[in-house]
């Protein structure tokens, strides 16, 4: 089986792997750059249309502490604030850097455009026009990442294990689709860069490959995972009517740049029955919205897909074409007119708050074993900002690739091919069975998508979960290993699928359980049995792995100590 | 509505031969082709290999040939495929490595390409407060080709690249002009040197269909052209094709017509000996069929000096 070796190992070529390769690489360490996509395509960065959020104060007077603020107040008490301030404080530095770059932020009047969207007390969003940030900040990722000789990108390697020793990362273990081989990889340090887990969820906003898999993957080398309860679901997803070539996210900044309206079955405005005041001012968080959908869809109120209506025909054309010029040929194109007909939106699964747990270096409890971007859990608490993720996947990439890279420096691996056996193993007994008659993976995936939406959606009761639970446990021990895949090895689609499955699996574990454990609701985490906050909850639940068991435990949130900033 | 999909397939597991697997399906009437293949692998042929990743046109990774035309699978819309029969054939992209079915090496066909004229941005010292401050007005005329989201189509559809895969391509090409034409790179000669070699914009042949092709609207032709200018305005004019253009006008200007003989020397290169021992059969053909004066001599044609004029007018106005 073909072994590599490199000083840092990153899995996951989106926005957070690759700013964390190319800060990696700027401090002298040699990189390998995975992903079971493309590099630079798969992973949710290249979805993202929307905005990034910064205090670089050029539309208006900002500090980082004052982003610092809002995002807290949005997590409901819940952030790593050690973490949410290097997000915030580091912002800036980003933003400028990827403009060196070459990204083109719009602008206007001499300075970076910044937008306000919910919950940011300053215009701070910077964009890409036209809803291109996403794939412009990816491809000014991808050139840079290209411009750099020590990063290796291989393409279409999923990893099914990292490999550990007396608590150290010292590599993993992939399949590379490509050929169907095993390979391994020889690292002094790896950084979890595969995004969150929407594929978990039979409604998601983000591409078809975010399956959870670096949460899995730190479960099983042993590290821990923080605030797995708290999904974020987008509250005005597209429903209706189809939609093809856009983001079903698109809509948001329709709403800040233009309002619109948001109207349920019968055509009212109804998000202030639920304590927002949302008006066409686009004001309301996103779980309130998700909530007042969902409830008003519940009671008989929603639209004809169960969601709400978006109402932009109150605003005329020429200010729609001014404002998004190009995007509105692409929905007529569509057969949708938005000055003649609203659209059906709803929550969907779009981001995930918890994730693997780390330190202000983004190294885990392993030594040796890093997470970035939206695989960390933490800064967000129980509800991320619009505009944080991007922000977050740029930040914390560069600070897990410098970190890891420094540690690199004094570390040197102590590889034992025996140690890569058991993945090893797992994955030919897999492939020499013949059976024709189980079922296949990507069958228990959707299984898995309707059972999670269903029961461990944007409103959760205790009987629900509980049932979520039972049933995901029995794929785990019944369904997983006898799944039926086909015997051929290059470009084997199912054996990609069940490397996903047992992931997804994991993950969605760890979320449910989590989810019965909370006996309140708090931000994204909505529970219809408990539909109040409690204050003696105000503490984040870590999981981890003890003898194959998933086990939780209560902590305090991570606080900044007074006066100072304890992250450097 | 009931559809058949023709789909090809090659398996380097088995005799690696092209073959073609006929897949007939039940789909809504608001599905694309990506919904179609996601279908087929579901019910009837896991083996069946293909990419897609994003499903929103974002990515990329879906490009294919639907009824033979470059397509992302997650944005064809099945119903406008069908209107002449309920029939679709898929294929890879025509001039690429297939690895399986519909994957192919998007490596070979465009990003290994792009990463030859170096597409980064590399600014004059550091920033003012880490930006690089210009209005703008000057970056109007890049942000449509900044929009590129790297989908090859243009690849796909350049008439070159099937004749010799060596060539840069439009992507490439396109990537170059972004960089050149960037006001706040340093040395906008660098895309340009690397572009003016041999595979890469002398060799394009303006048949616009990369323009046809790119769903962005960003004309790699006339950004090729763009380049060409500027290869000649700065002076790097020594592929054999800038030589045919300097030639042509010079003949041109000085004689009022076209001196074919010195166009052929010249633009093979007054020290290119090889090339111009090619010439020579052609030559001696020319003068056994009486194409060609005895002794050979290049006359103005009557008037020349007002076409002189006619040149020196445009090249004042140029500066």
């Amino acid at each position: 089986m073909p072994n590599l070796t490199t000083d840092v190992l990153i899995v996951g070529a989106g926005g957070a792997g690759m700013y964390a390769a190319i800060a990696a690489a700027r401090k002298g360490a040699s990189v390998l750059l995975l992903d079971k996509s493309l590099v630079g395509r798969g992973g949710a960065t290249v979805m993202a249309q929307m905005t990034v959020a910064a205090a670089i104060g050029q539309q208006e007077p900002d500090d980082w502490t004052i982003h610092f603020e809002d995002t807290l107040k949005a997590g409901r008490g819940l952030c790593n604030e050690e973490l949410s301030a290097l997000l915030c404080e580091e912002g800036p530095k980003r933003i400028l850097e990827m403009e060196q770059w070459g990204t083109r932020w719009a602008r206007e009047n001499g300075h970076i455009k910044q937008e306000m969207a919910p919950g940011h007390s300053r215009r701070r969003c910077c964009y890409v026009d036209f809803l291109n940030t996403g794939p412009a900040v990816a491809a000014t990722l991808r050139r840079k990442v290209g411009e750099i000789s020590e990063i290796r990108r291989i393409s279409n390697v999923t990893i099914i294990e990292i490999v550990t020793k007396d608590g150290r990362a010292l590599g993993a273990v992939g399949l590379n689709v490509l050929d169907g081989e095993v390979v391994t990889f020889q690292a002094k340090a790896v950084i979890l860069a595969a995004g969150g887990l929407t594929k978990l969820y039979a409604r998601n906003s983000a591409s078809a490959n975010m399956g959870g898999e670096a949460y899995a993957l730190a479960l099983w080398a042993g590290a821990e995972l923080v605030d797995m309860e708290f999904v974020q679901f987008f509250p005005i997803g597209h429903l209706a009517p189809r939609l093809v070539g856009m983001d079903p996210i698109m809509w948001d900044p329709f709403r800040y740049k233009l309002g619109g309206k948001l109207l349920n079955g019968q055509f009212e405005e109804f998000v202030d029955r639920y304590g927002g005041t949302d008006f066409g001012q686009y004001t309301a968080t996103r779980d309130l919205a998700s909530y007042a959908i969902l409830k008003e869809a519940e009671a008989g109120r929603g639209s004809p897909h169960g969601g709400a209506y978006l109402d932009f025909r109150h605003i005329p054309e020429n200010q729609l074409r001014a404002a998004f010029g190009p995007v509105i040929d692409r929905l007529l194109l569509n057969g949708i007119d938005l000055t003649k007909t609203p659209v059906e939106v709803g929550p969907m699964a779009h981001y995930h708050m918890g994730g693997v747990r780390v330190n202000n270096h983004m190294e885990t409890r392993i030594n040796g074993l890093y997470a970035a971007g939206e695989a960390v859990g933490g800064a967000n608490g129980a509800n991320r900002l619009s505009g944080n993720a991007i922000t977050e996947a740029f930040v914390f990439g560069e600070r897990a690739g410098s970190s890891a890279a420094e540690a690199a420096q004094h570390l040197h691996v102590d590889w034992e091919p025996k140690l890569a056996a058991a993945a090893f193993e797992r994955l030919n007994a897999l492939r020499s069975r013949q059976s024709s008659d189980g079922v296949r993976p990507v069958a228990l995936q959707a299984e898995l998508q309707n059972l999670m939406w269903e029961n461990a959606g944007p409103f959760r009761t205790g009987a629900k979960l509980a049932a979520a639970l039972a049933r995901i446990q029995q794929m785990q021990r019944d369904d997983l290993p006898n799944v039926t895949v086909t015997d051929e090895t290059v470009y084997n689609l199912d054996l990609l699928d069940w490397c996903e499955l047992r992931a997804m699996l994991t993950t969605a574990e760890t979320v449910v359980r989590s989810a019965l454990a909370r006996n309140e609701s708090r931000g994204a985490h909505q529970r219809e049995d408990f539909p109040d906050s409690n204050e003696s909850m105000l503490k984040n639940q870590v999981v981890e792995l003890r003898k194959g068991e998933i086990v939780s435990h209560w902590t305090a949130p991570v606080q900044l100590h007074p006066g100072g900033k304890s992250h450097g | 509505m009931q559809v058949t999909f023709k789909v090809y397939r090659k398996d380097p597991e088995k005799d690696g031969k092209p073959g073609r697997s006929n897949y007939t399906l039940e789909l809504a009437e608001d599905a694309t082709v990506l919904d179609a293949l996601l279908k087929i692998r579901d019910e009837s042929d896991s083996t069946l290999a293909f990419r897609g990743c994003c499903g929103r046109g974002y990515c990329g990774e879906c490009m294919m040939r639907v009824n033979g035309s470059a397509r992302l699978a997650c944005t064809a819309k099945v119903p406008d495929y069908i209107k002449k029969g309920p029939e679709i054939s898929l294929d890879p992209l025509r001039n690429v490595p297939v690895i399986k079915d519909l994957v192919f090496d998007w490596d070979a066909f465009m990003w290994n390409k792009i990463k030859e004229v170096k597409p980064w941005l590399e600014t004059e010292g550091s920033p003012v407060n880490g930006e690089n401050l210009i209005a703008d007005a000057a970056m109007q005329d890049l942000r449509k080709v900044m929009s590129c989201f790297y989908c090859g189509m243009c690849d796909e559809g350049c008439t070159v690249l099937p004749v010799d895969f060596d060539f840069l391509g439009p992507a490439a090409l396109t990537k170059a002009y972004r960089f050149a034409f960037d006001p706040r790179n340093k040395d906008s000669r660098e895309q340009v040197k690397i572009v003016e070699k041999p595979k890469g914009i002398w060799d394009c042949v303006h048949c616009y269909e990369a323009d046809e092709h790119c769903p962005r609207g960003i004309e790699p032709t006339k950004r090729i052209v763009a380049l060409r200018d500027r290869a000649f305005n700065s002076g790097i004019t020594h592929e054999a094709v800038a030589r045919h253009h300097a030639s042509f006008a010079a003949s041109v200007k000085e004689s009022g017509w076209l001196d074919e003989g010195r166009l052929a020397v010249e633009s093979e290169g007054l020290t290119n000996v090889k090339g111009l021992m090619k010439l020579l059969p052609t030559a001696a053909k020319a003068l056994a069929r009486g194409k060609a004066p005895i002794p050979y001599m290049h006359s103005k044609r009557p008037d020349a000096d007002k076409i002189k004029k006619i040149f020196e007018k445009a090249e004042q106005e140029e500066k």
